[in-house]
């Protein structure tokens, strides 16, 4: 126990069970077994009658199984995320250069910051009714949907990361003679990167809501359509696989997105 | 005056361009006739009229106490988790995971398999409300239960102190302000599932107003009962950071 | 006088004065007058709140006074220029960038290409040390390293003109002592003139020709001391009787600076 003590400082854990996940080898067991038995349980607590109720997880990869062999599945998914692309795009384009000038110039800051605080406040689903009123059943409008979403986060994260710039970095800059938009481009942009990074990385999770909405209220001929279809026919298998499917592309895409906001930020690890 | 002034200084231009928003709204509304944009003026009589007649009084209830449950659900069960997680590797190692990828994945593509599952009743709106919230409570809970200073654990360790004792003597007032910040966020994405849910439900509850008004057309209702939905959530997360400020004060 | 003669800096009744958040006036500096010769290093001293880093920037032509007037080698300063270069407390260093770009950042600023700039960057990498860390980044050297190339970064531009704002303060006291060797040695090389400032009265003495000594409140300058040590100066110098006296009479002056601050607070 006093060795213990000298050796490290904090307490060894006492559970054996603490002590298996402390190998690589063990962590990847003990996942492994964590999801043998997620599935299990899954299994167990599923009904395999066809009807309303929580379908098993084998009757679930059957319906996936279903929707994918005949291509439905695959459709569904490309058109939808055309809406996606589209969005995230715009809310780029647009976010990252608003988000620059409200913290540059303090007059738009104090015009535009509290509308982006109401659109986070705000339930986005909840204009809705407003966007399909005015744009219609459209592919615009589910974009719209996406954008409203995400792009607050884009903008606010934008700000505050150019904001937070170190100031001697840009006084360092201007005494060497570098113009306001040098200073921009090679001091100014470049050290708001990793937080620039956080902001798209929490709108794409929002982006990724904003699809789904779009697509069970817009309805377009993407998954919405086809959650619609299987709904009308009572078929809740189908629908969890597409809803399990969504949720697997979502950890996926943020998946990646972290590992860019990782590698972009690597200079800024101590 | 003083505090007119900065007030001016500082809220000015925004009040300035919301007062302009306002007033194109009505002007445009009146002068022009379109479906799409009553006037600023017939969406707050109508407001009025719906605050006024009731009608919007039982959504209003089916709507917080499924959130209240959908709620205490998840705090119960965020809490466990992360409770879990904080105190051990291997439930942190086993179930981490998962726990991250609710976090950030759309968990509102399970709506339609509620609904389906459970129906048009409240279970479907409590559900959809811990799908929101569950995840984000746990990660704050296991947050909370690795704050303290491990120095701290070590002397408490040092006198004898139980594991319960330390849980509750150590690691509980160090981490509080995560667990309250977690049930603030918490509810914060509460609102916002149950207001998804609702919209998607769209048959009963507020969003069931909205899809009611939304189709029929009669837009200056349809606004102001998005504007309900606003000022709801609104106070629901106001009222949540009012009262862990109190809290958190207390403690101190 | 022609511009030749000029000397590298020159002020006169330098004034400034601070808008306070509650809308008073303070002042800053009070009537500075100071004067670097060509190939004079001399360094500023004085308890914080001296306002010597501002007379550092007003002088780098980043900040600007109210009364007064700077001039640098015969021409009055309105803004930065090519003939100054600066080297900053906390190192400034472009974190995102490697040893090398950060060394041409100066360069690149002015327009030089690629090969260019990297050749010049090269060669004073190699004269601070640091030959073999050019693809290294910032935060993989330590203190000391970083600073060597926030030295090299400003002697890229070749200025006449090198304004040190505390360089070596972050820096620990056995390393911050190596520093100040390779500093003169570097200097001695060039015709370089140093205006450098500093807290430290034995780094003052062992580096300058002539030391600076500024009061606060508002900033003024108390006193010049023409340092008559020998060069070139080398470890030697530190146990020279005359550096230890220097030293004594530099801390005698701030000591009484410092105590009647205190007793004012």
């Amino acid at each position: 126990m006093a060795a213990d003590k000298v050796k490290g400082g904090a307490e060894r854990p006492r559970w054996s069970l603490d002590r298996l996940v402390e190998t690589g080898l063990g962590r990847t067991l003990v996942r492994i077994a964590a999801l043998l038995a997620l599935i299990g349980a899954w299994q167990l607590a599923g009904n395999d009658t066809i009807g309303l109720l929580f379908p098993t997880f084998g009757r679930t990869l059957v319906a996936f199984w279903g929707l994918v062999s005949d291509g439905t599945l695959q459709v569904a998914l490309l058109v939808t995320n055309q809406t996606l692309l589209a969005g995230i795009i715009v809310m780029l384009v647009v976010g990252i250069p608003v988000g620059i000038m409200t913290a540059r110039v303090s007059v738009l800051d104090r015009i535009v910051t509290p509308y982006i605080t109401f659109l986070v406040a705000i339930p986005v689903i909840a204009l809705i009714p407003v966007i399909q009123a005015i744009l219609g059943l459209t592919f615009a409008a589910r974009v719209t949907v996406v954008v409203l979403f995400g792009i607050p986060y884009v903008i606010i994260n934008t700000a505050v990361a150019v904001r937070r710039v170190d100031p001697v970095l840009t006084e360092m800059a201007t005494s060497f003679g570098a113009s306001r938009l040098v200073i921009l481009r090679d001091v100014v942009l470049p050290a708001a990167v990793p937080g620039i990074m956080a902001g798209i990385r929490i709108a794409l999770g929002q982006a990724l809501i904003g699809m789904v909405v779009a697509e069970l209220t817009i309805v377009g001929a993407g998954i919405g359509s086809l959650i619609a279809d299987l709904q009308g026919r009572f078929r809740v298998a189908p629908v969890l696989a597409i809803a399990v499917t969504i949720v697997l592309e979502g950890v996926l895409l943020m998946t990646i997105v972290e590992w860019i906001e990782r590698r972009l930020g690597r200079w800024s690890q101590s | 005056m003083g505090w007119l002034s900065s007030l001016a200084y500082r809220n000015g231009p925004f009040l300035l361009s919301l007062a302009a928003l306002a007033l194109l709204w009505e002007v445009v509304g009146r002068s022009i006739d379109l479906i799409t944009l009553p006037p600023l003026s017939a969406v707050l009589a109508a407001f009025y009229d719906l605050w006024a007649s009731g009608a919007v009084t039982a959504p209003l209830l089916d709507s917080t106490l499924a959130l209240l449950y959908g709620l205490v659900l998840s705090l119960a069960l965020g809490s466990l988790i992360g409770i879990g997680m904080g105190l051990s590797r291997f439930v942190d190692v086993a179930l981490g995971p998962y726990v991250k990828a609710g976090l950030s994945a759309p968990m509102i593509a399970f709506v339609p398999v509620f609904l389906m599952i459970f129906g048009i009743g409240p279970a479907t709106r409590i559900a959809t409300v811990v799908a929101f919230s569950v995840f984000i409570v746990a990660t704050n809970a296991a947050t909370a239960m690795r704050a303290s200073d491990p120095r701290l654990i070590e002397m408490a360790h040092s006198f004898g102190a139980s594991r319960w004792a330390i849980f509750r003597d150590v690691r509980l007032p160090a981490g509080a302000p995560y667990f309250l910040a977690g049930l603030r966020l918490g509810v914060a994405r509460g609102v916002k599932g149950l207001i998804n849910g609702e919209v998607l439900i769209a048959i009963i509850g507020l969003g069931g107003l909205v899809k009611k008004y939304g189709t029929v057309f009669s837009m200056d209702q349809l606004y102001a009962v998005i504007l309900l939905i606003v000022v709801y959530a609104a106070i629901a997360v106001g009222l949540v950071s009012a009262v862990s400020r109190l809290l958190v004060a207390e403690e101190k | 006088m022609t511009e030749t003669q000029a000397p590298a800096i020159s002020i006169s009744n330098l004034t400034k004065f601070y808008g306070s958040p509650k809308g008073r006036r303070m002042k800053a500096l009070e009537n500075v007058t100071l004067t670097v010769g060509r190939g004079e290093f001399v360094s500023i001293i004085g308890p914080s709140g001296c306002g010597k880093t501002t007379m550092l920037k007003m002088v780098g032509g980043i900040l600007g006074w109210d009364e007064g007037s700077i001039e640098v080698l015969g021409k009055p300063v309105t803004g930065p220029g090519p003939e100054r270069a600066t080297v900053f407390q906390s190192f400034a260093l472009l974190p995102w960038m490697t040893v090398i770009d950060n060394v041409s950042f100066g360069l690149k600023v002015r327009g030089m290409a690629k090969p260019e700039r990297y050749a010049v960057a090269r060669k004073l990498l190699a004269s601070v040390g640091l030959a073999d860390f050019e693809t290294s980044y910032p935060r993989q050297l330590s203190g000391g390293m970083q600073q060597r190339v926030g030295l090299a970064r400003a002697l890229a531009v070749s200025p006449q003109l090198l304004l040190m704002d505390e360089p070596f303060s972050a820096i620990d006291a056995q390393t911050r002592l190596i520093l100040q060797t390779d500093l003169l040695d570097i200097w001695s090389k060039t015709d370089l003139s140093v205006l450098f400032i500093t807290h430290a009265m034995d780094e003052a003495v062992f580096l300058s020709d002539k030391v600076v000594i500024m009061g606060a409140r508002p900033g003024h300058v108390t006193d010049i001391i023409d340092v008559d040590l020998p060069r070139p100066r080398t470890e030697e110098t530190r146990r020279d009787p005359r550096f230890v006296e220097l030293t004594g009479f530099v801390w005698d002056r701030l000591r009484g600076m410092i105590q009647q601050d205190e007793r004012a607070a």
